[in-house]
C-alpha cells in the first residue's frame, strides 16, 4: 500500500561543499525503503566547461578490459579529444572509469553515447557537466565506493530502490539520464503502467532506451517535453496527465529539480522550502535535518524549484 | 517519564513505552521523534503520550485507550485500525488518515493528505483544514468532519457514515451523495467541535451519505429511504 522505493530531491541557491553530505543523510533515513540498489545524480560539484565527462563500467579482465578501453578511446577521439582518463572503481571483474573528453558539441553526445554503447562489455553510466553515481545494495555502499558525502555542489537527486519492475543491478539502478536534453535525469518510486506505448512514441522521435526499466520512459518523456520548448513545470503538468500508473517522481536539470506526483495520490511526496534551500523527499524522515517549513505534495501536483 | 528517541530504534522505543504503561505511567513524553514511523504502536493504556515533534507512518497505529498528541505533522496512515483513544496532530497529516478505525477521535488541525478515513467502521475524525483525493473511500461507518474543502471523489464507495464538510466539494466518488444537515447533526457538530477547540459556527455544513446503504458484495443494494 505505501509502495517502496525512495526519492529525495535538493536544491541550494548557492553552491554548499556540504551538499554530498546532506544527499547521503537524507537518503540514509530512507534506507528502510529498499536495499536493491540506491543512485545520486550530483549537478555543480564539478566544474567543466568545453568539457564532457564519460563515466563508463567496462567489464571483463586485464586483457579484455584493455582491449575495450582502446575501442572506447577509438570513438571518443573520432568526436573530440580525450583530456583525461580516471578509473573511479577497480574491481576485478570490471572498472567505472571516467573519460573527459573535450571538443564535442551537445549534439553529438547521443550518438557517442550510443557508440560507446554498443561495444561489448562496456556501459554508459552517464554523460555531461555533472556526475551520477549508482549501485547494487545499500546508500551508505555507493558512498564507500564514490565518497558521494564529500563532494559539493549545488542540487541533487537521489533513489533508494525496492525493485519490482525491472532487474537488479547497476544499469537499472536509478537515476536514468536522457542523451537528447543535456543533464536531465530522474528518480522515481512507483510503476508507469502505460510504459510500452510511451516508450513506443518516444522511440519513434529518437529517443533510446538503454534498459526495460519503466523510470527510463519519464526522462525520456520530459527530455522530449524540454526540447519541444516547455518549461519544467509544464512538462511536469504534462507528464501528470499522459503517464498511468501510481508514481511520483524527481526530474533534475542543470539549474532545476521538479517532482510530479499521480493523481490518484498513490506514491507519497513532500516538500521543504526555505530562503535558499529546497528539498523533496518520500518521507518527512529524510527532511529533518534540514529544518525546514514541511508540506505533502497533493495528488496530481507538481512543483519546480530553479536555482 | 521522557523517552529520547534520537538514537533509539522504533521498536526500543515502543517496548520502553509498553513497559512504563505496564508500570501504570500516566503521562510519558517523546522527544526529538524525528519523524520515525511505526511510533506508539500496539499501545494499549490509559496513557497520555506527547510527541514533540512529526511522527512518521502508522504512529499510533492499533492504540486503545491512548491520548496522543503530535506537535509538528504526521506520515501515511495516523491511527491505523485504532480500536479507542484520541490522537491530535497539531500539524498536517499525510494520506489515509484513520484508515480502519474502528472508535475513538482522530483530530488533524491542518490539512489532511488522500484518502482520509479510509474503510473506517466507526469513531470520529476532524480534519481542521482541507481534505485531499478520496476523502471517506469505501467509509463503513463513523464520522468525519472537514473544516475546509473536499478534493476529488469524496465519499467514493462510501457504504455508512457521514462526512461533514464546510467548505467546497470538488467532486463526488460513486455511491455518494450531498444532504443538507438536520438539527440532530447541528447539535452534535457544535458539540464536538466545541470539545475540540474550534468555532463551533455549524450553519454552513453540509454532509456527504450513502446513495445506497447496507452494501453487501454480491447482493443488490437496498435504497436508503
Amino acid at each position: 500500500m505505501i509502495g517502496m522505493c525512495g526519492i529525495v530531491g535538493i536544491l541550494s541557491k548557492n553552491r554548499r561543499d556540504n551538499l554530498g553530505s546532506l544527499v547521503i543523510e537524507m537518503m540514509s533515513r530512507l534506507q528502510h525503503r529498499g536495499r536493491d540498489g540506491a543512485g545520486v545524480s550530483l549537478y555543480g560539484g564539478i566544474q567543466l566547461d568545453d568539457e564532457y565527462l564519460i563515466r563508463l563500467e567496462i567489464q571483463g579482465e586485464n586483457e579484455k578490459r584493455n582491449e575495450s578501453i582502446d575501442a572506447v578511446e577509438e570513438i571518443l577521439n573520432h568526436y573530440g579529444g580525450i583530456k583525461s582518463i580516471l578509473n573511479i572503481v577497480e574491481d576485478s571483474e570490471y572498472y567505472i572509469t571516467d573519460f573527459l573528453v573535450e571538443g564535442v558539441e551537445f549534439s553529438r553526445i547521443k550518438k557517442l553515447a550510443l557508440e560507446v554503447q554498443e561495444l561489448e562489455n562496456v556501459a554508459v553510466l552517464s554523460a555531461g557537466k555533472f556526475e551520477m553515481f549508482k549501485d547494487v545494495g545499500t546508500i551508505k555502499k555507493v558512498d564507500e565506493i564514490y565518497g558521494v558525502s564529500k563532494k559539493g555542489g549545488t542540487h541533487a537527486i537521489g533513489h533508494i530502490r525496492f525493485s519490482t519492475e525491472s532487474g537488479v543491478d547497476r544499469y537499472h539502478a536509478h537515476p536514468f539520464q536522457s542523451f537528447l536534453y543535456p543533464d536531465i535525469t530522474v528518480v522515481h518510486n512507483g510503476q508507469i503502467t502505460n510504459y510500452w506505448k510511451t516508450r513506443e512514441k518516444l522511440e519513434a522521435k529518437g529517443h533510446y532506451f538503454t534498459t526495460d526499466n519503466d523510470t527510463e520512459c519519464i526522462v525520456h518523456y520530459i527530455a522530449d517535453k524540454l526540447i519541444d520548448g516547455f518549461s519544467l513545470e509544464e512538462a511536469l503538468e504534462s507528464a501528470v496527465k499522459d503517464l498511468d500508473g501510481p508514481f511520483a517522481f524527481i526530474i533534475a536539470t542543470p539549474n532545476e529539480i521538479g517532482i510530479a506526483k499521480d493523481k490518484l495520490g498513490l506514491r507519497p511526496a513532500m516538500v521543504a522550502e526555505g530562503d535558499d534551500l529546497f528539498a523533496i523527499s518520500s518521507e518527512e524522515v529524510a527532511l529533518e535535518p534540514l529544518s525546514l517549513e514541511t508540506e505533502y505534495l497533493a495528488p496530481g501536483d507538481y512543483r519546480v524549484y530553479r536555482m | 517519564m521522557e523517552i529520547d528517541c534520537r538514537d533509539l530504534r522504533v521498536r526500543e522505543i515502543n517496548r520502553m513505552i509498553k513497559e512504563a504503561v505496564k508500570d501504570g505511567e500516566s503521562k510519558i513524553v517523546l522527544k526529538n521523534p524525528g519523524a520515525k514511523h511505526y511510533l506508539a504502536a500496539g499501545v494499549v493504556g490509559n496513557v497520555e503520550i506527547h510527541v514533540e515533534g512529526s511522527v512518521g507512518y502508522f504512529a499510533g497505529t492499533m492504540v486503545h485507550g491512548v491520548r496522543m498528541i503530535v506537535e509538528r505533522n504526521a506520515g501515511w496512515f495516523l491511527a491505523d485500525n485504532m480500536t479507542d483513544g484520541y490522537i491530535e496532530v497539531e500539524g498536517t497529516a499525510g494520506d489515509g488518515v484513520g484508515q480502519g478505525i474502528y472508535g475513538g477521535t482522530i483530530v488533524v488541525r491542518g490539512n489532511a493528505g488522500a484518502r482520509t478515513g479510509e474503510i473506517m467502521k466507526n469513531g470520529t475524525i476532524i480534519v481542521g483544514g482541507n481534505s485531499d483525493f478520496m476523502t471517506g473511500l469505501y467509509m463503513m461507518g463513523g464520522r468525519m468532519v472537514v473544516l475546509g474543502n473536499l478534493r476529488g471523489m469524496a465519499g467514493e464507495s462510501i457504504v455508512r457514515g457521514a462526512i461533514y464538510f464546510k467548505g467546497d466539494v470538488d467532486s463526488l466518488g460513486k455511491n455518494a451523495k450531498v444532504a443538507e444537515i438536520n438539527e440532530e447533526d447541528e447539535e452534535w457538530l457544535k458539540e464536538i467541535l466545541e470539545e475540540h477547540g474550534f468555532p463551533s459556527q455549524t450553519q454552513k455544513f453540509r454532509k456527504i451519505v450513502p446513495i445506497k446503504k447496507r452494501f453487501v458484495y454480491g447482493s443488490a443494494p437496498s435504497e436508503e429511504g
